[in-house]
Formats: C-alpha cells, structure tokens, sequence
C-alpha cells in the first residue's frame, strides 16, 4: 500500500499558523502559474525556489485570514488585470497589517516597499480606492494573482432540485467528450462570450443556475437537439458542444454548489492528501494510486443537524459493556497479594508495627488485566443518503448520536479515539472531515465540529477504510485498533458500484486486518440493503441495530468478533510473509 | 520522593525576576495578608513557579517547593517514621515544615498528586489552618506567616475536584497564561539576553505556532521554551538551530509534523 509520507507537503503547518486555522494547499504545476487563493483553499506554484515559495504562500495566507476574497463586488475585477493589480497591491496591505504580529520580520521588510499610503480598512474599501485614480506601486509576482471569475463560480448557490447521479454522469461524460483546448485561466476572455451577460445580467446568478439546472433536467439524448430546444440566450452555445470551457464551468459550478472543489489534472492537491490504491476486480489488480483522500476540516455554514441532541450524560450500560475489551496487564502496586514484595511499603509497615499502629499491608504488586490497550477510530458516513427519514428522524441524526455516544464512552475508558466524518465525489475526492484525533482532548471542539459537518456526496468506502486504517496503525500506538464505521448503505461512488465496489471493500477490508486492523460496521435503525451490506462487509465485519441502546447489549460481541479476525488473518499473513 | 528545597529558611534579599502580566501580583499579595491559600492555574512554562520564588522574595518568606507526582502521598507531605538503629525516629515532610516555620509551601502540579493528598490539604486550607499528624496523634496550628499555594495545568484532569467545595471556595485563583507578546519580548531580552531583533523574531515565530489547532499540534511552545531558545543563542547556536532544539523538539515526535515545523522556523528565524 503506498502512503503519502508528507514529504511533499512540508508547506501545510506553516499555512495553518499564519491564517489561524488549517487550510488546504495545491500545487500548480505550470511553472508560469502565479499563487492565488478562492478564499479556502490556496494555489501554489510548485516550481518555486524555497525562498520564494514560503513568501508567496504568506502572501495567499495573509488574504485568507483578511478575508479579501470574500468581498462583495468581486466581479467588478473580471476583465480587468488593472484594476485587479491594484486592488492586490492594497488587500495585501490591508490584510498583512491585520496579522503584523505573526509575520516574519524580513517579510514584512520586502513588503515594506510597496506600501499604498492608503490605508484601506476593509476589502470594499480597497474595491472603493483601486477604481479611483490614486497613484499605486504594482505589484511584485510573489505577490500572485486574483481570480474573480474562479471564486465567484465557487460561491453559486445551489438551486432548490438536486442533481442525481444519473445526471451527473451524463453531464460529465459529455463534458469528456469535449475538448478542453483554451488555457483555462484566461479571465479577460470570457467577458466576450455571451455566456458572460448572464452574469451581469439584474437576473443576477440565480438566473443563470436556474437555468443551467434546467438545461442539465431537460437533458436529452442528442446534443444537437437540446440545443436547438433551448432558446435561452447564451446557454444553447454551451449545451452545443462548440463552448467546450464553459461547459466545464458549468459543471464545476454544480460541483461546488455541493461544496467541493475539483482537483484539475493540473495539480496536486496537498493539505494532508494521501493516496491509495483500488481493488479492480475485472482485471484481479490493483489500481496503483487510484484514490485521494484529503483530510479536512468540517466547515458547513448552515449545521446540518442540531448538536443539542446529542447525548451529555453517561451511558452506563454501554460503558460496562466496553470496559472489558481489549485489555492488557499493567503492574499495580498497593496489592494485598501478588507476585512481588514492594520495598518502600514493606518498610514503612515494620515501623508502623515497632511504633505500635497497625499499618497497611498492601506491600506487594501484582500484574492485573486492567491497562487500556485499544485504539478506536470512528468513521461517521456523512454521504447525502443518510439524509433520508426513515421514520421520525433522518439516519444521519442516529448515526451522528451513535458515534457522539461511541466516542464518548470509548474516551472515558481511557482509550484512544479519533471521529472523522467521511464522504466523496469520485476517486480523486475522498475527503475526512476532522472530528477528533487521537491526541486530542475530547472537549466541547468536537461536538461544535460535529455540528458543521457536511453532509454531501457519497461512499467510496474501500479509500476511506484504507485511510482510516493507515491513521489507526500511524497514531494509535495502541496493541489492538478497531474501526467502527457508522454508516447506513453500501459502497457507492462515481465509478464505484456493484461487484468492483463490494469486492474492493472487502479487499480493503482484508487489508485492514493484516495490518491488525479490526473493522466493524455499524448500521443503525436502517432496515434497508441490509442484504447488501452483508455481502460486501460479511458476517465478522458488520453489525445491524435497531436503535442506539441495543449498541449495549450487542458490541461487544461483534467487537470481539472482528478482533479475532483481525488477529487470525495477522497471523496468517505474517507467517505467509515468512514463507515468502 | 522529589522534594526540592530553596532558599529554606533563608529569604534572598533580591526577589528573581519576575514581569506580572497583569494584577497577580497585588492578588497575592493582599492573599499571603489575608491567610487565603491560592491556586495557580496555566499551562507548563507560563511561570507559574517564578512567579511565586518571585513573591516569596518580596514577601520575604522563605519558600518550600514540592513538585508533585503521582506516588506522592499524604506521609511524603506530612512527615513519617524512620528506623534508625531499633528506633523509630518522626520526621516532619515539607509541608509539616512550612506550617510550623511560618513558610509558603508551593505545591507544583498538585493534580499530578494521589487523591488521599487532599485529606491534609482540607483542614489546612480551610478556617481552621490545621494541620493534623495522625501518626503522631498531633495537631498543628500553621504559624501566621504559613501560606499554602497549589499550582496546576487547567488542561489536565484534575483531583481539584475532590476537593470539598468549601474548601474551594476559600481559595484565591490566579489565572496566568502566557504573557502577551511585548511582555513576552522584554522577558526574553532580559532573562535570555538576546538582542531586540532577535526577540522579535522568536516572539514572532511563537505568536504563530500558537495559532496552530490541537488537531495539528497538542502542545504549543512556553516562554520556558522561548528562554531555553534564547539561552542556546547566547550559547553560540543559530537561531534556527537554537530553536529546533529548543522549541520544536519538545513539542513532538511525529516526524511528518517536525518537517513542518522546521519550514516554520526557516520563514521566521534567520540562519
Ligand atoms: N512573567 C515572567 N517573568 C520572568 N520570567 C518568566 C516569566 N514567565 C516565564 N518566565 C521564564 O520562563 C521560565 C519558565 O517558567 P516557570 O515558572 O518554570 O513555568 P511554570 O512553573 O509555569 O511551568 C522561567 O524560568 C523564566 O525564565
Ligand atoms: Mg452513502
């Protein structure tokens, strides 16, 4: 299996303490390409020499924390590169200044000579000064670019219709099938296209989404005829094939109305990006590198579900049931009996006893089945199906509270456990939405994580259980490790279906275990593809519930189960690896 | 048992250095006047345990330090019998000590103590200010000048909370973090005699590893830390090296975080 080593994101920690929070970098391969960010995430030549990397990075870092893609008006820099210089030259002013405190001593001295004097205090302002006629110093090329067109696209809202699978698949693969030849950063020449009025249009974006989504619906199976249909203005250009680019916005608008973003074959995503590969069980091999899982950081702006109900007490039933799992000897002093004398109490009960008390004779120690010795990692499905409502309530609502109560009682034992919320869009966007690592304390951060959570996207379960695996055997420490996916369906993905996703998961899954790895997943209070879920994760590996107090009553078998696996495929494939 | 002594008996004319961060030291002061025991609460080298060399300086109290670990007991603080020859011979503990000669008795990282520690803790922080030497069948009462001071890291779990809630509540807490970034910056010039640049430059590069989350990081770097930098500066290291000694290496083990860190301190730090 290959895992990312981090050797080549060395960049992540320095980003994360400039902005004040962790932030996703990508690395741009076209060593002309200038440092830009959308607002999230930052895009970083990669040819950089490394003085100059770091200082074009706190630049972008810098912007994010100020906040300067978030204006409003943005769109007044498209076309352009003027106005869009000058209003770079004032935001990085404005935003370098806010953080002074913790930038670089000699950055701030490079800095130094393109001040403004203008002494903007917020990113309109700064919108506000660019179109006046004020004398500025142009910028230096560390100092990156801005890409109005970009993040706008990034911010459309969804519309009220969701985009099915179905869809999906066949817009991309009209999407494939056009030929992408125009240098996709060409900002100025998208004013030209008709394409561009409805942007500008008083309809303003919700016009034109609307009617993309309706273009996307109405789809039929010759182009040529949805074009002719269509009289919309601008739009029939896109749907016809001719306007490849903007077709391809047009998907990646409706990609990030779902919250994402999509790692063009031009980069390499870094912020915590790992790789694995796939099971492909046409062919009986692997799919070397097919995946990409990115760790980041749960960010929805409206909460999915009401953090209020999760559990605060104890649950002591489920407590109980765990407390005896996994244990291993630790020595204890203080004994009434044991294997060995201790000097110092030994001691100090002769005096007690010549000075006439009668003393404590707990004077040996003994080895007791009593340390913690397990690792848990919980992976909490956050896929846009458990929205559904079965009944009073939706499975994510279950799920959510299952894990909370998992986490909880895991933690309280005394054990190590880390929470992720997992889900994806294709091989290249696995994404783990950072709930609790092992080191963590388990405090008030984890439910308010909890709370915005995304909940979008699919299951490509054989990458997350690969990464979830590599994370427990990386910072467990722990002699047994064991993960609970809490997830409602089966493996369901882009190009991830029926037999090659069953069978890629059980393949994972089998790695898990040589590894030493235990896996158990957990469906509550879902009745449906319970059939299914049996045959891709099988007897050892899955647990069905009707509601989260069974869990007592039911876990710890299934745990131990999946412990005893994991144990006996070790020892096969470790003397099988003798062998060899 | 790890029991330091300093300056038992013997108050230093010149208190060590000491720059508050804000009322402290009028808290504690008017605490010591009033016969209140004091707790300390923040995090490991935020300079807990100078502030109070500091103050028992200035109070002109000796000052009986012991640092707390998890086989303390409640004997290693009162006092036990030894055996000498074929007889058995009482000595008072550290805290037995500070009681009847009127000193402060700091208690560092208490919460790092066993819980039975607590049972002689109670009736010395409460109104009686008795202290009670069960195996001697003795009971003490503290000398006027005795003050008792607790220290812990909030962070961790904490056997305060064993402590009855009347006792609690006849505590005086002082919460210190660490100090703001100029006071910061005149502590390492003074105490690590690093020129102002230099300064600057750790001070910046601190501000920064603090923003860093729990997630990518459990521990941040402590003005102990800074100062341990700076005195490896004045020693003759780099900057850089200096602080990846200093400062990164305590901070973890993960060696995918350590690259991370190092590329930190070669944006902030000059070689
Ligand atoms: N306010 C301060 N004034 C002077 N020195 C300080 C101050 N805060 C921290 N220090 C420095 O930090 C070092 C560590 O502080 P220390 O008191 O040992 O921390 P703590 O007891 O909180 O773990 C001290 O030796 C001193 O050099
Ligand atoms: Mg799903």
């Amino acid at each position: 299996m290959i895992h990312d080593t981090g050797a080549h994101h060395p960049l992540r920690l320095l980003a994360a303490a400039v902005v004040g929070r962790p932030v996703s970098i990508s690395y741009l391969l076209d060593p002309a390409a200038a440092a830009w960010t959308d607002g999230d995430r930052i895009y970083l030549p990669g040819a950089l020499p490394a003085g100059e990397c770091a200082r074009a990075l706190l630049v972008q870092c810098a912007l994010l924390a100020g906040g300067a893609m978030r204006v409003v008006g943005l769109r007044t820099l498209v076309g352009s590169i003027e106005l869009r210089q000058r209003f770079l030259v004032l935001e990085v002013e404005r935003c370098c200044g806010l953080i002074e405190s913790r930038l670089p001593r000699s950055f701030l001295d490079a800095l130094s000579i393109y001040a403004t004097g203008a002494s903007s205090e917020s990113a309109e302002m700064s919108l506000q000064i660019a179109g006046q006629r004020k004398r500025l110093p142009a910028p230096p090329t560390w100092f990156g670019t801005v890409k109005p067109w970009r993040i706008m696209r990034q911010n459309l809202q969804g519309s009220q219709r969701k985009l099915n699978e179905q869809k999906l698949s066949q817009l991309e693969s009209r999407i494939s099938a056009i030929e992408d030849d125009a240098p996709d950063d060409d900002e100025d020449a998208l004013k030209r296209n008709p394409f561009w009025k409805l942007f500008s249009s008083p309809l303003g974006k919700d016009g034109l989404f609307s009617r993309f989504m309706q273009e996307i619906f109405d789809m039929q199976s010759s182009p040529d005829k949805a074009s002719a249909d269509s009289g919309a203005e601008g739009s029939s250009e896109m749907v016809s094939g001719r306007a490849g680019r903007q077709m391809r916005d047009i998907a990646n608008a409706l990609r990030s109305s779902m919250q994402l973003t999509i790692p063009s074959a031009l980069m390499a995503a870094e912020g915590g990006a790992h790789r694995y590969p796939e099971w492909d069980c046409e062919k009986q091999a692997y799919r070397t590198d097919w995946t990409c899982v990115e760790e980041v950081t749960a960010g929805a702006e409206t909460p999915v579900f009401d953090v209020a109900t999760l559990a605060s007490g104890v649950d002591r039933p489920l407590q109980r049931t765990l407390a005896r799992l996994c244990l291993g000897f630790r020595r204890h002093s203080g004994q009434r009996q044991g294997e060995d004398l201790v000097l110092d109490p030994l001691v100090r009960l002769a005096v007690d006893l010549r000075s006439g008390h009668s003393g404590d004779e707990r004077i040996y120690s003994s080895s007791l089945r009593t340390r913690r010795d397990l690792g848990v990692l919980i992976l909490l499905d956050t896929s846009s199906s458990t929205l559904e409502s079965t009944g009073s309530d939706r499975v994510f609502d279950r799920q959510a509270q299952a894990a909370w109560r998992l986490c909880r009682s895991f933690d309280l034992l005394g054990d190590r456990v880390a929470m992720y919320g997992f889900h994806s869009w294709g091989r290249t966007l696995v994404r783990f939405q950072h709930l609790k690592t092992f080191d963590e304390p388990l405090g008030a951060a984890v439910p308010a994580r909890m709370g915005k959570l995304s909940v979008a996207g699919y299951t490509r379960c054989g990458a997350a259980i690969r990464h979830a695996s590599n994370l427990l055997n990386t910072h467990a420490g722990t002699p047994y490790k064991l993960m609970l996916l809490v997830s409602d369906g089966f493996p369901y993905d882009d190009q991830y279906e029926g037999q090659h996703a069953s069978e890629d998961t059980r393949k994972a899954l089998e790695e898990a275990a040589a590894d030493g790895v235990a896996c158990l997943c957990l469906s509550i209070g879902s009745d449906a593809d319970r059939a299914r879920l049996l045959q891709a994760y099988g007897n050892t590996h899955f647990l069905a519930v009707g509601d989260v107090t069974e869990l007592a009553s039911r876990l710890r078998g299934a745990v131990e189960k999946a412990v005893a696996a994991a144990s006996r495929i070790r020892r096969v494939s470790e003397s099988g690896r003798r062998v060899a | 048992m790890q029991v330091a002594f300093s300056a038992d008996n013997a108050p230093a004319d010149e208190a060590p250095y000491y720059l508050p961060s804000g009322n402290e030291v009028e808290v504690f002061t008017a605490a010591y006047r009033q016969h209140l025991p004091l707790m300390l609460k923040g995090p490991t080298g935020c300079g807990k345990t100078r502030f109070v060399e500091h103050m028992a300086a200035r109070l002109g109290r000796s000052l009986i330090t012991v640092a707390c670990h998890e086989d303390i007991t409640a004997a290693d603080l009162v006092g036990r019998y030894l055996l000498q020859g074929g007889d058995t011979v009482w000595v008072d503990g550290p805290l037995t000590r500070a009681v009847r000669s009127g000193a402060i008795c700091y208690l560092d990282e208490v919460v790092e103590a066993r819980a039975d520690t607590t049972v002689v803790i109670h009736p010395l922080a409460d109104h009686r200010r008795e202290l009670i030497l069960e195996r001697r069948a003795e009971q003490l009462t503290a000398h006027p000048y005795f003050m008792l001071v607790l220290s812990y890291n909030p962070g961790y779990q904490s056997v305060l909370k064993d402590l009855k809630q009347s006792t609690r509540q006849r505590m005086v807490g002082i919460e210190l973090g660490y100090p703001p970034a100029e006071r910061e910056h005149q502590i390492l010039v003074r105490e690590g005699g690093v020129s102002e640049a230099q300064a600057t430059d750790l001070i910046k590069l601190a501000q920064a590893i603090r923003q860093l989350d729990a997630s990518l990081l459990p521990e941040v770097c402590s003005t102990r830390t800074l100062v341990s930098t700076a005195h490896l500066i004045q020693a003759g290291l780099s900057p850089r090296v200096a602080a990846t000694a200093a400062m990164l290496q305590p901070l973890c083990d993960d060696a995918v975080v350590q690259q991370g860190l190092r590329e930190v301190v070669e944006t902030y730090l000059p070689a």
